[in-house]
């Protein structure tokens, strides 16, 4: 008996037995529906921790096939346009077999990440976003790694709306020595930006000079109305009413770290104190 | 002494080593790949499936490294035990078999993309395991030749004997 001959050749039908088995034992819980996933339909929505979006989807896997699922992990990307915003992914976890495994897939977005330019579009622009949601996961002794990507377009609906500087609406009170021009403003804000403060930044302007500033500072709640009041001297305002002329009022909206600018004309032709 | 002479070896063996290798390489592949592109042909929506997979890509490997792997199956089979020819087809025709399986199991990773969702399987480690059990296979050759060499070397004779070097 050539003992290394027959040694040889056992290996190798123990090399095919193995993964004869291993495919076996594999595909047979899957077809006969021994692995099952099934999502409560309660959770999955977002809550606020910070800065911090935190996403948490509870997810039951009864896994009665022979092999644990590996390194389960959920993948997202939102990017608008060719501009990643952010991309992350929940923490692998493993579904041990012969049980009912219950998950908690985490998925964070700190806003503190994302960079100015973007979180300006997420706080004050409605945009169109790519959203991509990946699943991926090892099984058969880590011998297969399978992944599932959809992509999909969502709309965005921005934390701030119906954002409104009123400078048709604009009051002149005298308040002695100065003139002090109100402007109303209107604001609606998400949940998610409640309680945070808001700053405002605003000044009126002629074709040479700032002629009066405003300055703003609350903290955000459902709707927000209130009034820039921009303190003019009276020298100044009697310049414009005897020579009338357009202004320009800029103001710069801050929240969360992302800024935006609006401009509108102010007439001042016909007002009067 | 040529060892890779024609008269040394039996065709008998040669045929039943080729008709084997026709059989697992070329004939049982395109069966299953004939198969699996009529089933798909017939689900309804599956021809993007197909067309991704590229069935007659791999057909193509199949016949392209199948073919060479039966002739030289033949000279395996052909070959005596102990023969250093013998011993090379071997080792040849399991390279070529670690070439075949790489390339028809589409080196362990399948994409698929239907319309907004896209699928994907590596399982590069089955194939890995298929390959290991071929270069175990062109082993086989090698320790057979090693096993054989001698026995071998004395049936044809004592011309057969490799002379040493600098012998007259």
């Amino acid at each position: 008996m050539r003992w290394g001959l027959l040694g040889i050749r056992l290996s190798i039908v123990a090399v095919y037995l193995v993964i004869a088995a291993i495919i076996a034992m594999s595909i047979l819980p899957l077809a006969s529906g021994k692995i099952q996933v099934s999502v409560p339909e309660k959770g999955g929505e977002p809550t606020i921790d910070g800065s911090r979006i935190v996403m948490t989807i509870p997810v039951d896997i009864t896994n009665d096939g022979y092999f644990d699922i590996q390194d389960l992990t959920i993948k997202f990307r939102i990017a608008d346009g060719a501009k990643v915003l952010t991309e992350q992914s929940s923490a692998p976890v493993d579904v041990i077999a012969g049980r009912t495994n219950h998950l908690n897939l985490s998925l964070v977005v700190d806003l503190d990440t994302v960079e100015e330019d973007d979180l300006k579009d997420l706080v004050f622009n409605a945009t169109i976003l790519d959203l991509a949601v990946g699943v991926e996961a090892g099984y058969s002794l880590g011998l297969v790694k399978a992944s599932i990507d959809t992509a999909q377009k969502i709309e965005w609906e921005p934390m701030v709306t119906n954002l409104r500087i009123e400078a048709d609406n604009a009051l002149w009170e005298s308040n002695g020595t100065n003139v002090d021009v109100l402007v109303p403003y209107h604001f609606e804000a998400s949940d998610f930006i409640q309680g945070r403060t808001v700053s405002i930044q605003a000044q009126l302007s002629n074709s040479t000079a700032v002629v009066g500033t405003a300055s703003e500072s609350f903290t955000v709640g459902p709707v927000n109305d209130g009034q820039l009041r921009f303190v003019m001297p009276q020298s100044t305002y009697l310049s414009l009413q005897s020579h009338p002329e357009t202004l320009v009022l800029g103001a710069d909206i801050t929240l969360m770290g992302a800024t935006t600018h609006i401009e509108q004309p102010v007439n001042v032709g016909g007002l009067s104190a | 002494m040529n060892e890779f002479s024609l008269k040394l070896g039996s065709p008998g063996k040669g045929i039943v080593s080729s008709a084997i290798a026709a059989v697992k390489y070329i004939v049982v592949p395109l069966l299953v790949l004939t198969v699996l592109t009529e089933v798909f042909a017939q689900i309804e929506g599956a021809s993007t499936v197909t067309g991704q997979l590229d069935l007659e890509r791999v057909k193509f490997f199949v016949l392209v490294l199948g073919i060479p792997m039966t002739v030289l199956a033949f000279f395996r089979g052909f070959y005596p035990k102990g023969s250093r020819s013998r011993f090379v087809f071997g080792v040849t025709v399991a390279a070529l078999v670690c070439a075949w399986i790489w390339m028809v199991m589409m080196g362990g990773n399948i994409a698929l993309q239907l319309e907004e969702v896209g699928f994907s399987i590596t399982y590069l480690g089955f194939v890995l395991l298929f390959i290991l059990a071929a270069v175990l296979g062109g082993i086989f050759y090698l320790a057979e030749m090693l096993s054989y060499r001698k026995e071998w070397l004395a049936s044809v004779g004592p011309r057969a004997e490799v002379p040493a070097e600098g012998a007259p």
